[in-house]
């Protein structure tokens, strides 16, 4: 009986697509999108321009290949172009004012969710969270969202472990009373 | 509930549905073509083939003009060399020292000529 073939690290990948693959372009992409738009959002808080500026960070991301010199240490490679060019981007279109940031219909028409209770639900937690100081919002997506630990978002966001917790602490109750109990369901045993 | 608990942000999950996650990935794979496109040629180039592609043309102009160059002067060289070999040919003297034509000469030093040249020099 033949071991299933190893999971190629993200070194392999990225001396792959340093030779213009494809496929190890889209595994790389696949694997880091999640991240990726968490920290875009973080900082947009607007799906929409989260998930663009993810797609423009991941083709920047290709065209500089070459300067990733660590290539075991592609995401906080990675991550550092994301940051940027959302801060870019929120500089090109202006800081929204929170009101603007609640959904509009035609958004959640076009937008890829599985359904409008879900798209709703996604507007509502994009609109809590936009309540937030930008910070607490990076350290509850990474840590919620994308299941970073606070030792990698303090490295990642360069703060203390304990400064991240009490990031988290904040965010999470911030936005529990925005939202109200019933719009989110809690982690459980049996979940 | 306390806020020690994980907040459910699933619904924010970029890769959820599935299908809509791989139309997100598809994109960027189309922005990214270039930048592919741009790697992939380099890579080829850099290698033992595609450095001989790259410079294909060049090389092919570069030995067509080695080529033409030669030729001149294999036919210059050659000329110059008929015209010597006329002045100093050894048949003529092998032809004068036994009384017989040029031709006949130059048939005994091997120097190329028609049999039915030969025969006429010989009637003589």
């Amino acid at each position: 009986m033949s071991s299933p073939a190893p999971i190629p690290s993200d070194a392999d990948l990225v001396t792959q697509c340093l030779r213009g693959d494809g496929d190890a372009f889209d595994a790389l992409v696949r694997r880091h999108y999640r991240t990726a738009y968490s920290v875009a959002l973080g900082v947009l808080v607007h799906q929409h321009d989260a998930e663009e500026v993810c797609q423009d960070s991941f083709v920047k991301a290709l065209e500089r290949l070459d300067d990733c010199r660590d290539r075991d240490r592609f995401v906080p490679w990675l991550m550092t172009i994301v940051r940027h060019r959302a801060l870019s981007y929120r500089s090109y279109r202006k800081v929204r004012e929170t009101s603007e940031l609640l959904p509009e219909i035609a958004e959640a028409r076009d937008s890829p969710f599985r359904d409008v209770a879900q798209a709703e639900l996604a507007d509502r937690l994009t609109a809590a969270l936009a309540t937030l100081s930008e910070v607490q919002r990076q350290v509850v997506l990474m840590h919620d969202l994308d299941g970073w630990s606070h030792k990698e978002i303090a490295e990642e966001l360069e703060m203390t472990e304990v400064r991240s917790r009490q990031h988290l602490f904040v965010a999470r109750k911030a936005l529990r009373t925005r939202l109200g109990g019933s719009l989110f369901r809690e982690y459980t045993s049996n979940d | 509930m306390t806020d020690e608990d994980p907040i459910d942000l699933s619904a924010l999950d970029p890769t959820q549905p599935p299908a809509a996650f791989a139309r997100r990935v598809a994109n960027v794979r189309h922005a990214a073509q270039g930048a592919l496109w741009k790697r992939r040629h380099a890579a080829t180039s850099a290698s033992p083939l595609g450095l001989v592609a790259r410079w294909r043309l060049p090389l092919m102009a570069a030995m067509l003009l080695v080529m033409l160059a030669s030729l001149a002067t294999l036919r210059a060289l050659s000329g110059e060399a008929g015209t010597t070999a006329d002045s100093v040919s050894v048949g003529d003297d092998i032809a004068d020292a036994l009384g017989v034509s040029g031709s006949v000469g130059a048939a005994l030093t091997g120097e190329s000529i028609s049999t039915v040249a030969l025969m006429g020099r010989f009637d003589q």
